[in-house]
C-alpha cells in the first residue's frame, strides 16, 4: 500500500508541476478517480471506463447500470460522475477574464492581500503575462530570501510553467523592518538577469513589514538594465496607460 | 451530516438543482474527512463562485484548510472537464466547417481565464495533424513570431493550419487588429505553401471566423497591412 500512495503523490505532484499537458486521457481518469477509490491501483478502472464509454468524455457519462456491471467500480461512482461533470460544466461556464494589474498600486494590493496574515519571513512570485494579467501565485521560499538555500530554479520553472513574461517577487519581514538589506538587493538583482535569460521581466521586489511596503526598485533603482518594453508597470491609477 | 448522509441526500436530487455549495460539499465528501458543507461554504464565501474555487492555487486552498490531496483535486476539476470534451473529437477528426473548428476551439478553450493562441495543423484532407499552443497573451503583432509559427507547420508536415483565440469574458468579435494579424499570417503561410484555412475568436461557448473561408465567402482582408512584423527580440526588423 505504501508504495501505491507513493504513485499517488507522484502523480499529484505531476500535475501540480505542468498540468494534464503530459496525461492521457486514461492518465487524467485514473487521477480524478483517486477521489472515489480509496488505496487501490485506479489505472485499470480508468482504462475499462474510458473502453466502455469510448472517451474520457463518454466514461463520464456512462450510466448508473452500466456502472454497475463494472466489478471494480464502487458503488459511490456514478453519484461521483455526475457532481464531478456538473461542477466541470458549471465552473467551465463561469470563468471570468484573469484579473488585469497594470499600475503600482494594483499590484501592491494584490501583494498586500497575498502576504495577509502571514507571520514569518516568506517569499511569493506573482506571475504575469505582457498584459500583466495574474497567471498564478505561488509561494517560493520560506524563510530568509538571500539565503543560499533559495533555489533559482524554483523561480524560474515556475515563471516559465505559468508561461509569464512578468513577474513580481513579494517578500514578508517579520522582524517588522521595512528596508530591504543590501543582500536583499543583490539578489533581487540576481533574481532578475536570472529571469531575463528566460524572457521574464522581475519588474519589482516589494518587501512588506507590518504595515509598511517597500518597492527595492523605488528604495534602490531598477532591478537590471534590461527591460523587455512590454513589462513596464506605470504609477497612475488603474484605466490610464 | 456525515459524509455518507450528505451523499445519500444528494443522490436523490438532480445536480443542475444543487447550489454551488451543495456540489462542491458532495465532492469534498470525497476527499476529505470532517464537515463537507461547513468547508464549502467557506471555500465558496472567500473565493465567491466555484469557478474562482476551482482556479486558486493550491496554498490557497490549503490555507483554507483543505489537505493536499482534495486541494489538488479541486484544481484539477476544470482542466479535467476541458479534456473530456476535447475527447469528444477522434484522433480521425476531420476540420471541413467553421462549424467543426468552432465547437472544436470553443472545446479547447473551456474554461480559460487567460488569452491564448493556439494554432492547428491539418494534414491534405484536414484531418488533425496536431494542435500548439503557440502564444499566451493577447493577440498582437508583438506577441506573434511568424516566423515560428510557420515554421511549426512546415516542419509537422502539414499542408492546412488553423488559428484560434479566446476573448475571455468578452465577445468573440474579431477586432481589426485580429484581421490585419491574420491577413499578414495567412500571406505568410502560404509563401511556404501551407492554406491558412481560418482563425476562429472564441469567447465562451460562442466563436467567429474571421476568414469565413470555409463557407466559400471570404471576408475582405487588408491588402496593406502593416509589416510590424519581425522577431519580438529584433526591433530593428521592424
Amino acid at each position: 500500500m505504501a508504495l501505491h500512495t507513493g504513485h499517488r503523490k507522484r502523480v499529484r505532484d505531476k500535475f501540480e508541476t505542468g498540468g494534464f499537458t503530459q496525461f492521457a486521457d486514461h492518465e487524467i481518469l485514473e487521477a480524478l478517480l483517486f477521489a472515489a477509490v480509496p488505496y487501490r491501483d485506479t489505472n485499470p478502472l480508468a482504462h475499462t471506463l474510458i473502453e466502455r464509454g469510448g472517451s474520457l468524455a463518454g466514461a463520464l457519462r456512462l450510466p448508473a447500470e452500466a456502472l454497475a456491471g463494472i466489478p471494480s467500480a464502487p458503488e459511490r461512482l456514478p453519484l461521483f460522475f455526475s457532481l464531478l461533470s456538473e461542477a466541470g460544466r458549471r465552473a467551465a461556464s463561469e470563468v471570468q477574464p484573469a484579473a488585469t494589474y497594470a499600475t503600482f498600486s494594483a499590484i501592491r494590493a494584490l501583494a498586500e492581500q497575498t502576504v495577509a496574515g502571514v507571520a514569518d519571513d516568506r517569499t511569493y512570485a506573482l506571475y504575469f503575462d505582457n498584459a500583466f494579467h495574474l497567471l498564478a501565485t505561488e509561494e517560493v521560499y520560506c524563510g530568509y530570501y538571500a539565503s543560499s538555500a533559495f533555489r533559482v530554479q524554483d523561480l524560474v520553472t515556475g515563471a516559465l510553467h505559468a508561461r509569464a513574461t512578468a513577474a513580481v517577487l513579494v517578500s514578508t519581514h517579520a522582524d517588522r523592518i521595512a528596508r530591504p538589506d543590501p543582500y536583499e538587493v543583490a539578489a533581487s538583482r540576481h533574481m532578475a538577469s536570472v529571469l531575463h535569460l528566460v524572457g521574464v521581466t522581475l519588474a519589482d521586489h516589494l518587501i512588506f513589514a507590518g504595515n509598511v511596503c517597500v518597492s527595492v526598485v523605488k528604495a534602490s533603482g531598477a532591478l537590471t538594465d534590461d527591460r523587455a518594453p512590454a513589462a513596464k508597470l506605470s504609477d497612475g491609477e488603474e484605466g490610464t496607460p | 451530516m456525515t459524509s455518507s448522509e450528505l451523499r445519500q441526500a444528494l443522490s436523490d436530487r438532480a445536480p443542475e438543482s444543487l447550489t454551488d455549495r451543495e456540489l462542491l460539499a458532495g465532492l469534498l465528501s470525497f476527499v476529505q474527512r470532517g464537515d463537507a458543507e461547513a468547508t464549502a461554504g467557506r471555500l465558496i464565501g472567500t473565493f465567491g463562485s466555484l469557478a474562482e474555487v476551482f482556479r486558486q492555487e493550491a496554498w490557497r486552498l490549503r490555507a483554507e484548510g483543505l489537505g493536499e490531496s482534495a486541494a489538488t483535486f479541486c484544481r484539477m476539476i476544470l482542466p479535467a472537464w476541458g479534456r473530456a470534451r476535447l475527447s469528444e473529437f477522434p484522433r480521425d477528426f476531420v476540420f471541413d466547417s467553421t462549424e467543426k473548428l468552432g465547437r472544436y476551439f470553443t472545446a479547447v478553450f473551456c474554461g480559460e481565464a487567460i488569452e491564448k493562441v493556439y494554432l492547428l495543423l491539418l494534414r491534405e484532407d484536414r484531418s488533425y495533424l496536431s494542435l500548439k499552443l503557440v502564444s499566451t497573451g493577447s493577440v498582437n503583432s508583438a506577441n506573434l513570431n511568424t516566423r515560428a509559427i510557420v515554421e511549426a507547420a512546415l516542419f509537422a508536415g502539414a499542408r492546412y493550419a488553423a488559428l484560434a483565440h479566446n476573448h475571455p469574458g468578452g465577445n468573440p468579435t474579431p477586432s481589426a487588429c485580429d484581421i490585419a494579424t491574420t491577413a499578414s499570417l495567412r500571406s505568410a503561410f502560404e509563401s511556404a505553401g501551407i492554406g491558412l484555412v481560418e482563425h476562429i475568436v472564441t469567447a465562451g461557448e460562442r466563436y467567429a471566423p474571421i476568414l469565413l473561408s470555409c463557407d466559400g465567402i471570404l471576408r475582405e482582408m487588408p491588402t496593406d497591412f502593416p509589416m510590424v512584423f519581425g522577431d519580438a527580440e529584433d526591433p530593428g526588423s521592424r
